[in-house]
């Protein structure tokens, strides 16, 4: 289970470093901090020797570029003539002119300059290599003030970089500049093509200038002359394209064209800008290794320049920052100081993104003249993410969204505070882990078939919406982000929509990328759900006597849907009612409604949801749906109603038992099963007695008495009396029973076999199972433990006591601290619940469930819940149980410690915002009164692992360690786990996650779903194969409470009313003798059964024979079958035995005779 | 055949399921120990390495073995400590210790706890077979002898397991809730286990 995790090594934190770090703090979070991103920036740092080799080539690429002779100046006709037999396409950008009033003309350029990162030589290194961008300058000459409208600057610029790229081609090969060209829509955006550079691939070519390995590309952007044209006019609210349109009178009526005119704009200031960031370099010593980690940030979270990705990379955080060195305060104060580390500078950039909105509430107003340094936070945003330039008059956030700028601020405000965790490292969290796969980042992802969804929707796409939106996909896009924050409103937090690829560069040859591109790209719509709100039944809408807001209403949901409801406060308001779904959050149910109505086809002939791809709804269809009645199968995901129920009864039943009476009261009765705090893989269905956790376990405290035995045996026994006396008191007293019984609990704890359990049917069809706890208990164990250390060679005999010792804890007083723990947070999470049934459900599936106590498995999936960064917490099924596989996937368990915080305290995070600058302050008053987990604990915490990796570096006794306030030695529940067992759960893991979050499969689709909850039986040595006739897996499924698969009548479905069977026999005895075959053979043997045969066709169960047992000698006592080795006749054989499997084997068969139908073993390779 | 004084005790099993007929193999000698009617020249006991698991060894099933050995041989009792942990949990770590012999009872308080019983001091995966005298023990072994030592014997002689028929085994047994307690029993054993230890509570002081 080891894993290879990126290169932080971990210091160990002692009371001293923490010391340093307090004084360290205001440069550095901490030392290991600083060390960390010393070493991250050292790693992102470029080749030095590809940057040698590329700076050839763009020396020679410049000289060719000073190669390429004047055109004359000519006419559309005459340049399309000019390119007709050359194979290169002008890209001229959409709408295509068909004739022009003006000529088009290359001209040397004014200048040809580095650009972007690399000019400013702020470029990391990065997977997906990098662009190293070439401003060429369009002479004054060529352009006219009226250019900037009707696209006519752009037709120019379209045919001067035809016109570049045509003698590129030629003058390359002839110059041996090893490249080939391509066009590129620079960030995406339509009306800006460039030329993409790359070089050759050819292995056996030797021309020394070939690229290919350094990962780099070279973009050439038509730049325009700074200042060329009155920038007034091309302000985000004025419009530069003039059409007809029969809704428009005057000019002043059409609509802006924020994107054309920024476009514009923006490729006035190519070079502008890099003198800017370069002077703001210049002045602040760490501004470089800043705006490295920012662009790591954002790019392990998906943003860049790209429109389609966020519209905020590199270029737009460097920009942030300067303006915020400059002021950025209400009154110019300074955000950020030239003294700043690059620590401090990141922070401080990303607390302001996080707690200052730049959308609507206000904006950033700076000026890139530093003479006039004024930089202004200022109220009233213009609703758009608006980071405004006063010299150029640009908002430098032109490509972003509102979608995106919401993202964006949520990463800022989680990242934020994992900056001010004081407790943790949150290195790994913030810089490392990349947040990028489609189904683990959002909770939900809806994909559209571009294809299709434009088809449905070419003819709303009219000339006034090309003009404000460019291209179709902005239009819908924009158009589909207004329809569901309308339609959700605040059962999501955050919508974020773009297209799932971005356009391709495409051949020269062409006039613009073709649309065939379409053909695989899906309108991607990834939710952000708040599941406290997600599942409410009613959208409520304006008041009834509000006409204008009701026509509205109407008018947005449509007549059938907007009903007018009355409330118990007696408001009568429009409302929409929502059905809700086993498998679907309303949220996608409202989605799905509001498409169809909105987006698809105006005679409704096609509903737009038939082609949604919704990966989310599969992973909660396979959680095993309840038996009831056809009718009311309706339950929803969140709370179903079964575990209320059974909370009912339980508490029924403790009033009974409370008012019993008896010798000593009962003080109190404490559940501390799966089913009460709602972590059953089934729904407890009343009378399913085939549910293996049919009954509740429940621990009974009984007043203190000074009474009880101080000897192990007559302690049971006294409490055995007890709990006979209560079991004869509630058959007698309560009319709730349906019956009561004893059993002898053999399993619970080794060498303890006295303790008996109650057993309890309640009328109402549930099963609780009793056990008793004294004051006592715990002090015999312990006084077992010292008396056996005054023996003579006691220390196995001790440890063997502190098992005894350990397992009482885990069943007696720890399992009731988890359930405490656990039923709090499962109410706070609401998808918690369905996340760890479903979690257990798939390790059943695997076979593994049985072999880790449920606690264990609670606690790891819990750990994506409260320890979540960097993805947030899980709101739906699906990133739940994607986010448990990637964590297990990544997990080191052998050098890293599992530690949770379980505070019920949920609130704190929030004051971390505005107490972020008394970060180290643990005395505060906050930290005092809250039962978050302290800097103390958690020390204390990593001490106790430290200690046991010492004792225990492989992870053979404890493989997990997970550590939390209510268990600091962070071994209750994993001591004992098997470490092939937690090998394999890591592997499988990895497995799962790999196929499910193959970013190249949109849809996962439902039979290779089945096939990650199928077991690879061919794994085991050994298989044991049931006879389905005499188990039927039908008939448990039935009386496990499941309802029925592969049925023709739903409404000939039984429900199950009464008991069905008599009280002393099982529904399913494969678990018996499972439990059979552990017990006796379980040392030699690794046996694994699913533990909800009721979900299962065939059984079986399964073995793994441990190696180790071929040769011993010969002794009494050896705890398995064996037989001697033949031919000992031989001395070195004499008297050796090994571990008999063939008879092991007849054993099982034996005893599990007409139960089963075959043992098959596999052949020895 | 011996290894270090035991003598091999074959014993065939039938076939079940798909698997064939097998042979499980049993190592028997004298049961001595330290009481006077235990010793090598007079114990009636047969000391058992590798019996059968628990509900294959039966005063019943081991009977019908014995008597295909040795017809004159007859038993009286059967004491097995089976090689069972019933608190294991699935892989979770045995929490018993086959090499150890530990009693809580004594342990939680040396003055006042109860000894192990005859069984659980016999080590793990070990069985006693007491025969009602010493000559049968003594013709059981000659017999075995015999019948080891001679191939073509030992041919003609299969010893077979039959079970017994008071015991269930496959749906039957598995079906039962386990470890189900007869309540007005357990009362009395209950009160039985109170009473002892209050008077040794009483002797103490």
């Amino acid at each position: 289970i080891k894993n290879t995790k990126p290169s932080s090594k971990k210091a160990k934190i002692s009371s001293q470093d923490i010391q340093i770090a307090k004084e360290t703090a205001e440069l550095f979070k901490s030392n290991i901090f600083k060390l960390q991103i010393d070493e991250l920036i050292n790693e992102l740092k470029l080749k030095q020797s590809h940057c040698i080799l590329i700076e050839k080539v763009l020396h020679k690429l410049n000289n060719l570029i000073g190669k390429i002779p004047n055109s004359t100046p000519l006419s559309l006709i005459e340049a399309q003539n000019f390119f007709s037999d050359k194979n290169i396409k002008i890209p001229f950008p959409d709408p295509k002119p068909n004739n022009l009033n003006y000529n088009l003309q290359y001209i040397i350029p004014d200048d040809v300059s580095l650009v972007g990162s690399f000019g400013l030589k702020t470029a990391i290194n990065s997977k997906n290599g990098m662009s190293i961008d070439i401003c060429i300058s369009m002479p004054k000459s060529l352009i006219q003030q009226k250019d900037y409208l009707n696209y006519r600057i752009f037709y120019k610029k379209a045919f001067y970089l035809a016109y570049l790229t045509h003698y590129l081609s030629i003058l390359a090969p002839e110059n041996n500049l090893p490249i080939k060209l391509s066009y590129d829509y620079h960030n995406g955006n339509k009306l800006c093509p460039s030329l993409l550079i790359e070089s050759i691939n050819d292995k056996n070519d030797k021309n020394n200038l070939i690229f290919n390995k350094t990962n780099f590309k070279i973009r050439i952007l038509i730049g325009l002359p700074f200042g060329i044209f009155e920038s007034k006019k091309l302000l985000p609210d004025r419009n530069s394209i003039r059409i007809q349109n029969s809704l428009i009178n005057s000019i002043d009526d059409l609509p802006p064209t924020p994107l054309y005119n920024a476009s514009i704009l923006s490729s006035t200031t190519y070079s502008y800008y890099l003198k800017y960031l370069y002077t703001t370099k210049k002045s602040t010593e760490s501004f470089k290794d800043a705006a490295a980690l920012g662009k790591l940030w954002l790019s392990q979270r998906g943003f860049n320049s790209n429109i389609n990705n966020g519209g905020f990379g590199h270029f737009e955080f460097n920009i942030l920052m300067s303006a915020l060195l400059q002021g950025g305060g209400l009154n110019n104060n300074k955000i950020l100081l030239h003294g700043y580390s690059s620590y401090q500078l990141f922070k401080g950039t990303i607390r302001y993104l996080a707690t200052q909105d730049l959308c609507d509430d206000g904006y950033l107003s700076f000026n890139s003249l530093f003479d006039e340094s004024d930089s202004n936070y200022k109220k009233k945003g213009f609703n758009v993410p608006t980071l405004f330039d006063k010299n150029t008059k640009i908002n430098l956030l032109w490509k972003m969204t509102k979608s995106s700028y919401s993202i964006l601020k949520k990463f800022a405000i989680e990242t934020l505070d994992l900056l001010n965790d004081t407790v943790k490292d949150r290195f790994n969290q913030i810089f490392l882990i990349n947040n990028n796969n489609l189904n683990l980042k959002y909770d939900s992802i809806i994909s559209i078939p571009l294809n299709k969804l434009i088809e449905l929707n070419e003819d709303k796409f009219g000339s006034l919406e090309k003009i404000s939106f460019v291209t179709i996909e902005n239009y819908l896009c924009n158009k589909i982000y207004k329809l569901l924050i309308e339609a959700l409103d605040d059962r999501i937090y955050q919508i974020d929509i773009h297209l799932l690829k971005n356009t391709q560069p495409w051949s020269i040859n062409k006039r613009k990328s073709s649309n065939d591109s379409n053909k695989d790209n899906y309108l991607l719509i990834g939710l952000f759900i708040n599941p406290n709100e997600s599942d409410k039944r009613i959208t409520k809408g304006p008041l009834h006597t509000n006409k204008e807001l009701g026509e509205k209403f109407v008018s947005f949901w449509g007549e059938e849907k907007a009903q007018i409801r009355k409330y118990k406060d007696n408001t009568v308001q429009w409302s929409c009612l929502w059905d809700i779904s086993p498998t679907d959050s309303v949220v996608l149910t409202i989605i799905k409604f509001i498409l169809d109505r909105h987006l698809s086809s105006s005679n409704n002939l096609h509903l737009l949801s038939n082609d949604l791809i919704i990966n989310s709804s599969k992973f909660t269809s396979l959680l095993p749906k309840p038996l009831i009645p056809h009718s009311s199968n309706s339950q929803p995901l969140i709370l179903p109603n079964h575990f209320i129920q059974l909370k009912l009864s339980f508490d029924k039943i403790s009033k009974d038992l409370f008012n019993l009476n008896l010798p000593l009261k009962i003080k109190s009765i404490l559940p501390i099963s799966s089913s009460l705090r709602n972590t059953s893989i089934i729904l407890p269905v009343p009378f399913a007695t085939g549910n293996p956790d049919f009954f509740n376990e429940c621990i009974i405290q009984l007043e203190s008495s000074n009474r009880w035995p101080d000897e192990f045996i007559s302690l049971e026994n006294t409490k055995n009396a007890f709990l006979l006396k209560i079991c004869n008191e509630i058959l007698k007293n309560s009319s709730n029973i349906k019956d009561a019984f004893i059993i002898k609990d053999k399993n619970s704890i080794p060498y303890n076999s006295n303790i008996l359990i109650l057993k309890i049917l309640t009328n109402d069809g549930y099963g609780f199972s009793f056990r008793i706890l004294t004051e006592n208990d715990e002090f015999l164990y312990l006084k077992s433990i010292e008396n056996c250390s005054k023996l003579p060679n006691s220390q196995t005999q001790i440890q063997s006591i502190e098992n005894s010792y350990l397992r009482f804890m885990q069943k007696y007083i720890n399992s009731v601290k988890h359930h405490r723990s656990i039923s709090i947070l499962v109410t706070h999470y609401p998808y918690y619940s369905a996340t760890v049934r479903l979690f257990k459900l798939w390790l059943d599936s695997q076979m593994i469930l049985n072999h880790l106590p449920e606690e264990v498995i609670e606690l790891i999936v819990l750990q994506c819940f409260i320890d979540n960064a960097p993805y947030g917490i899980p709101g739906s099924v699906m990133t739940g149980f994607l986010r448990v596989l990637k964590f297990l996937s990544n997990w080191n368990w052998i050098e890293d410690p599992l530690i949770l915080d379980l505070s019920k305290d949920f609130n704190n995070g929030n004051n971390d915002l505005e107490n972020d600058n008394n970060i180290i302050n643990n005395d505060s008053y906050i930290n005092k009164i809250t039962d978050k987990l302290d800097l103390e604990t958690y020390q204390n915490i990593n001490k106790s692992f430290n200690k046991l990796r010492e004792n225990d570096p492989q992870g053979v006794k404890v493989p997990y360690f997970i550590g939390t306030k209510d268990d600091i030695s962070g071994k209750i529940w994993t001591q004992g786990i098997s470490l092939v067992i937690a090998s394999r759960l890591t592997s499988l893991s990895r497995v799962a996650l790999n196929l499910l979050t193959n970013n190249d499969n949109i849809e996962i689709n439902d039979k290779f779903l089945q096939l990650i909850f199928t077991p690879a039986l061919k794994d085991y040595d050994i298989i044991i194969k049931f006879d389905m006739k005499k188990i039927s897996s039908k008939k448990l499924r039935r009386s496990s409470g499941i309802y029925p698969n592969n049925i023709k009548f739903k409404n000939l479905i039984e429900q199950i009313n009464n008991y069905e069977n008599d009280g002393e026999t099982v529904d399913d005895p494969i678990l018996n003798l499972y439990r059979e075959l552990i017990s006796r053979f379980g040392e030699v043997i690794v046996w694994s059964v699913r533990k909800t045969g009721g979900l299962v066709d065939e059984r079986v169960i399964t073995g793994l024979i441990v190696p180790g047992n071929e040769s011993r000698k010969f002794k009494v006592g050896m705890g398995y079958p064996m037989k001697l080795i033949n031919g000992n006749d031989s001395n070195d054989k004499k008297d050796q035995v090994t571990l008999d499997i063939e008879d092991i084997l007849k054993s099982c068969a034996i005893l599990g005779g007409d139960l089963i139908k075959s043992i098959e073993r596999k052949p020895i390779s | 055949m011996t290894t270090r004084g035991f003598v091999k005790l074959e014993i065939a099993l039938p076939e079940v399921a798909n698997l064939p007929s097998s042979t499980h193999c049993c190592y028997v000698k004298p049961h001595t120990s330290k009481l006077p009617n235990q010793q090598q020249d007079n114990t009636c006991s047969l000391f058992v390495v590798n019996p059968l698991p628990q509900p294959m060894w039966t005063l019943a099933s081991v009977r019908t073995i014995f008597r295909q050995i040795s017809s004159a041989s007859h038993i009286s009792n059967v004491l097995l400590h089976d090689c069972i942990d019933e608190s294991r949990v699935s892989s979770i770590g045995s929490g018993v210790n086959y090499d150890l012999h530990i009693n809580l009872s004594i342990l939680s308080n040396p003055d006042l706890g109860s000894p192990l019983s005859e069984e659980e001091m016999l080590p793990f995966g070990t069985s006693v077979v007491t025969f009602v005298d010493r000559d049968g023990l003594e013709l059981f072994l000659t017999n075995l002898t015999n019948i080891n030592n001679n191939k073509s014997k030992k041919k003609d002689k299969i010893i077979t397991w039959k079970g017994d028929e008071n015991v269930s085994l496959g749906f039957e047994r598995y079906s039962k809730v386990q470890n189900l307690v007869n309540r007005d029993e357990m009362e009395k054993i209950v009160a039985k286990s109170l009473l002892e230890f209050q008077n040794r509570e009483k002797e103490a002081e």
